[in-house]
């Protein structure tokens, strides 16, 4: 379990280079790093409470990870689902923190409740420096959700509308149910089946939020089949369209 | 093994952002984007070539392609496009739809990334393959009233992931990520389309004679390579003289001609 030597050599490294980080040489656009002493902190909190799930790569295949569903996510390819940035792009530190502290529902994933903020926020930089797409790309940046009107009878028929217009049947299904025409045919980038969400379980993996929903429509879910419809839908008709997707998801 | 090597390369990023103790070490690759200066467009860029030579050439085809994927039988009626056969190879072997190109070049004449469209049309991409330079502005449109997706693809990495459920509304993607790009429907499956985003404008797509010509290269030895979406990459070192024109003719096999199995 201790540390290998790759991990002290690049600390000692960073340390190091990190004295010199005030020099006024950074550039405008320089991508962030993660202090060493971070790191390590990061490092022991995966290897005590990530790595039989996540393993220890970070590649989604700890000792655990044959018995769930859906599988620990492979952090090496930076592609994550939860996020509050425009698909194809990074998360920010933030969408991870959410998704350690509040915990994916109806998963294997739990609400690490118990951990600090410090040690969220290390475990945070610890799982990114799992890919190197957070050493070469910007993160994205994370997309604006305007206030949420009022839902009426009237929002609600809209969204109805709204579901039926954007295709949203194709995968979902005409109520919902995730059995949709193309819901059998449907794999996730590492080429599992995968299942279009069932609305009438009642509750998002991500959070319980009309806010949540909303962010789903408009970022996509990277690594899956789920396209972002920041092009294709007005904000009005995506909030038309939660108060809807919340008459079947209040059926259970 | 592998994350360990992460670990060093993010090392070695995090010193390139640290600058001054690698400074000269090392142009830092391709993928390093910004961090090579504030150019517009990724790493590459732009310096006047004097005496800029020229490099040619024809792909050609070994063997008997195979028959191209059949369409799945079930599909809506409005899907009529034909199956797409990657391979388009003339009587004499030739191979269009080739992209030929230069490996690592990363200064040379001006690079202009326009707009390119891509259409999703009775259950087809149009056009199915294009090359295009970094920076280019890619508008995506279905033309069918039935809900197409947008699922890019660089290697197996995602780029993007767009919805495009309403007929005739178009959306613009700067395309930022240089990489052979393959988009995909992720309800009619297979739907697939190839937008190349080259990181220099050297570089060209073979026509039907599978001939191919790249000028106003800086004089000097290079990598030439030549992709295909079915058969793979092929490289060759090519040397410009000042004027010059280097020549190169790749060849495929097909399995059938004894092929080593790609990908």
């Amino acid at each position: 379990m201790s540390s290998n030597p790759y991990v002290l050599a690049a600390v000692g490294v960073v340390m190091a280079l990190a004295a010199r980080a005030d020099e006024p040489t950074a550039k405008k656009e320089s991508i962030p790093r993660p202090d060493a002493a971070t790191l390590l902190r990061g490092e022991h909190v995966y290897q005590r409470y990530c790595l039989s799930c996540h393993g220890l790569h970070g590649d989604g295949r700890g000792e655990s990870a044959q018995f769930l569903d859906p599988r620990p996510r492979d952090f090496t390819k930076g592609v994550f689902k939860w996020r509050s940035t425009p698909s194809g792009t990074l998360p920010v530190d933030g969408d991870l923190f959410k998704t350690i502290r509040n915990g994916l529902y109806n998963t294997n994933m739990p609400r690490w409740s118990g951990l600090t903020d410090g040690q969220l926020q290390s475990v945070v930089a610890y799982v990114e420096s799992f890919s190197p797409l957070f050493v070469t790309d910007q993160r994205g940046k994370p997309i604006e959700i305007p206030p949420e009107p009022p839902a009426t009878p009237e929002s609600i028929a809209a969204g109805k509308q709204v579901y039926q217009s954007m295709g949203c049947f194709n995968c979902h299904g005409q109520e919902g149910r995730g059995d949709g025409p193309s819901a059998l045919t449907l794999t996730d980038d590492w080429g599992r089946p995968i299942r279009p969400f069932d609305f009438t379980t009642g509750h998002l993996k991500c959070g319980g939020e009309n806010r949540d929903i909303y962010r789903v429509f408009m970022t996509g879910l990277n690594g899956t089949p789920m396209p972002s419809f920041a092009d294709a839908m007005t904000p009005e008709q995506a909030w038309n369209l939660v108060h809807y997707l919340r008459t079947l998801m209040a059926n259970k | 093994m592998k994350p360990d090597l992460h670990r060093l390369g993010i090392l070695f990023a995090a010193a390139l952002a640290f600058g001054p103790l690698t400074a000269g070490a090392s142009d830092g690759g391709p993928s390093s984007g910004s961090a090579s200066g504030a150019e517009e467009h990724g790493a590459y860029r732009t310096v006047e070539v004097v005496q800029g030579g020229r490099v040619t050439g024809r792909v050609s085809l070994q063997g008997t392609p195979p028959a191209p994927k059949p369409l799945p039988e079930k599909r809506p009626g409005l899907c009529t496009a034909p199956p797409v056969n990657p391979y388009v190879v003339d009587k004499d072997g030739s191979l269009a739809n080739a992209i030929v190109y230069l490996k690592d070049i990363d200064a040379g004449k001006k690079m202009v990334p326009g707009k390119a469209t891509l259409e999703q049309h009775e259950c087809s991409y149009v056009p199915h393959l294009q090359a295009v330079p970094l920076g280019t502005t890619l508008t995506i449109t279905n033309r069918d009233p039935v809900m197409h997706c947008a699922h890019a693809f660089i290697e197996d990495t995602m780029a993007f992931n767009y919805a495009r459920p309403v007929k005739d509304q178009p959306m613009e993607k700067v395309l930022d990520k240089p990489g052979f790009t393959r988009i995909r429907c992720e309800i009619h499956k297979w739907m697939t389309s190839v937008v190349a985003v080259m990181p220099s404008p050297y570089f060209a797509v073979t026509g039907p004679d599978g001939k191919f010509v790249i000028t106003d290269i800086p004089p000097g030895s290079y990598t030439l390579a030549v992709w295909h979406e079915a058969l793979g990459e092929q490289t060759a070192p090519v040397v410009v003289a000042p004027d010059g024109e280097g020549v190169v003719n790749f060849v495929f096999k097909t399995r059938s001609a004894g092929a080593a199995i790609p990908r």
